[in-house]
């Protein structure tokens, strides 16, 4: 378990914070900061960290036959995510005090 | 329209070469989103996103593959690769002080290419080595044929291919890309192919006039389908493995088999017994490695290349010590030292032990 997260896994992370979503959904979400043909090896990495966890959803029947893989944040890496947005925001005043 | 998305064989690649559970979360999961958007967004828009899926396929592949390329290196037993440094070291001591002059740079150069080379196979998955397996045993085999026809000639035998200063015997390097094939193909039972690669090599062998490649390969060929079981497989092998082994060492008997070895080695007696027998000794500790690993797995993939490696070094010095003396690991190329790391480096990829997974080197690679 690294103890640091990258920008896509941050971006990813506060994109799952509002609820599970599959990976092209986090795709469209970012604005362009997550890539169609990158997004499935991070997230399977970070599933991998324990950072999310993922589930198939029940396919509808005329919905391509696939289920889709929905990801969401697990407590560790909300705890995680909490803990780097309250030091970043400490260096930030920290900075503007000066 | 479903039907319509491209790279069809990337995804059926993926499937071949990904450990299952990588397949699922990469590619797999990528193909039920893609499916589901298709069936959701206007037909002119489905088409583009249908046709440029292949791209989106090709870099989710590329990334698993290097997801399982991180894992593979966990578990590695790296100390095979310091296995045959001994024997590397007195062989090139045995070749200087014979020689004259310095360490001989070629010996380095070969063996800084055989650790590159073998570390390279260690960090190979699994499924892809074995995978592809057949198709670097075919490559092997044409490359030592288009040597035969077109390489170095030295005393009547086309069998080196002259790179600068090195001489690369192209035979040698052969030899374990066809060992990984007839142990995937064997341990697959695809029986027939395996024995058309084996003619195939013996074939080529002989056209190299490489009397001991044709005997290591022969040996090693019975021993493969004798660890998978294939009893019916052993026998045809013997015969071709004997009359690959017959022809190769009539053809000329300046040739056969020790080829250029015991030039090294009679001087390298005059010049030192005691490296003679320190030659000897760290040729046992290279070929004891491969059998170290024999011992530990179960796998019959793991055994058959742990005792292919280990027979691709005993035969040749075995053949060499019935007609000169105790062969060092390497002749004057060099190229047996990088022979002798992809055969370790492909054990090592086989044999790896996951951390997380201690059954995951005894897994059998069902295609």
């Amino acid at each position: 378990m690294k103890h640091s997260l990258s920008p896509k896994e941050r971006l990813i992370l506060e994109l799952l914070a509002d609820g599970e979503q599959y990976g092209l959904a986090l795709v469209d979400a970012s604005g362009g900061a997550l890539k169609r043909g990158t997004v499935y090896v991070t997230l399977s990495r970070m599933e991998a960290q324990g950072l999310v966890t993922s589930r198939h959803e029940e396919a509808p029947a005329n919905q391509g036959g696939m289920p889709r893989r929905l990801y969401r944040v697990t407590a560790l890496a909300a705890e995680l995510l909490a803990l780097q947005t309250s030091f970043a925001n400490a260096v930030a005043l920290a900075g503007g005090s000066r | 329209m479903n039907d319509e998305i491209r790279g069809r064989w990337l995804r059926a690649w993926g499937r071949k070469v990904l450990a299952p559970e990588t397949y699922e979360r990469t590619l797999g999961a990528a193909e039920a989103d893609l499916r589901h958007e298709l069936a959701s967004v206007p037909a002119a828009e489905a088409k583009r996103l249908a046709r440029s899926a292949r791209w989106m396929f090709l870099r989710v592949l590329i990334g698993a593959i290097d997801q399982d390329r991180a894992e593979a290196r966990r578990g590695l037993s790296w100390w095979l690769l310091l296995a045959p440094l001994m024997a590397v070291a007195v062989g090139a001591l045995g070749v200087s002080l014979t020689e004259g002059g310095g360490l001989p740079l070629a010996q380095l150069v070969f063996l800084v290419l055989g650790l590159g080379l073998g570390a390279t196979m260690a960090m190979t998955p699994r499924r892809i080595l074995l995978y592809e397996a057949p198709l670097g045993g075919w490559l092997a085999v044409v490359a030592v044929a288009a040597v035969a026809a077109f390489g170095t000639a030295t005393e009547g035998a086309s069998r080196w291919l002259a790179i600068g200063p090195l001489m690369i015997q192209m035979s040698a390097l052969a030899l374990p890309f066809v060992m990984l094939a007839l142990t995937s193909l064997v341990s697959r039972q695809r029986d027939v192919h395996a024995l058309l690669l084996g003619v195939a090599a013996q074939a080529a062998f002989v056209a190299t006039k490489d009397a001991v490649a044709s005997l290591t390969l022969g040996v090693v060929a019975v021993v493969v389908c004798a660890v998978a079981g294939r009893r019916w497989s052993w026998l045809p092998m013997a015969v071709v493995a004997g009359a690959g082994f017959a022809v190769a060492g009539t053809l000329d008997p300046m040739l056969a088999p020790v080829a250029h070895s015991e030039g090294i080695l009679g001087l390298f007696t005059q010049v030192s017994p005691a490296l003679t027998v320190l030659g000897g000794l760290a040729l046992l500790v290279a070929i004891a490695a491969p059998l170290m690993v024999l011992r530990r797995t179960a796998d019959a993939e793991t055994r058959g290349l742990a005792l292919a490696v280990a027979l691709s070094l005993a035969v040749p010095a075995a053949a060499a010590t019935m007609v000169a003396t105790v062969v060092p690991l390497l002749g004057y190329s060099g190229s047996t030292v990088v022979a002798a790391y992809l055969g370790l480096g492909a054990l090592m990829s086989l044999s790896r032990r996951a951390p997380a997974d201690p059954q995951a080197s005894t897994a059998t690679t069902t295609r």
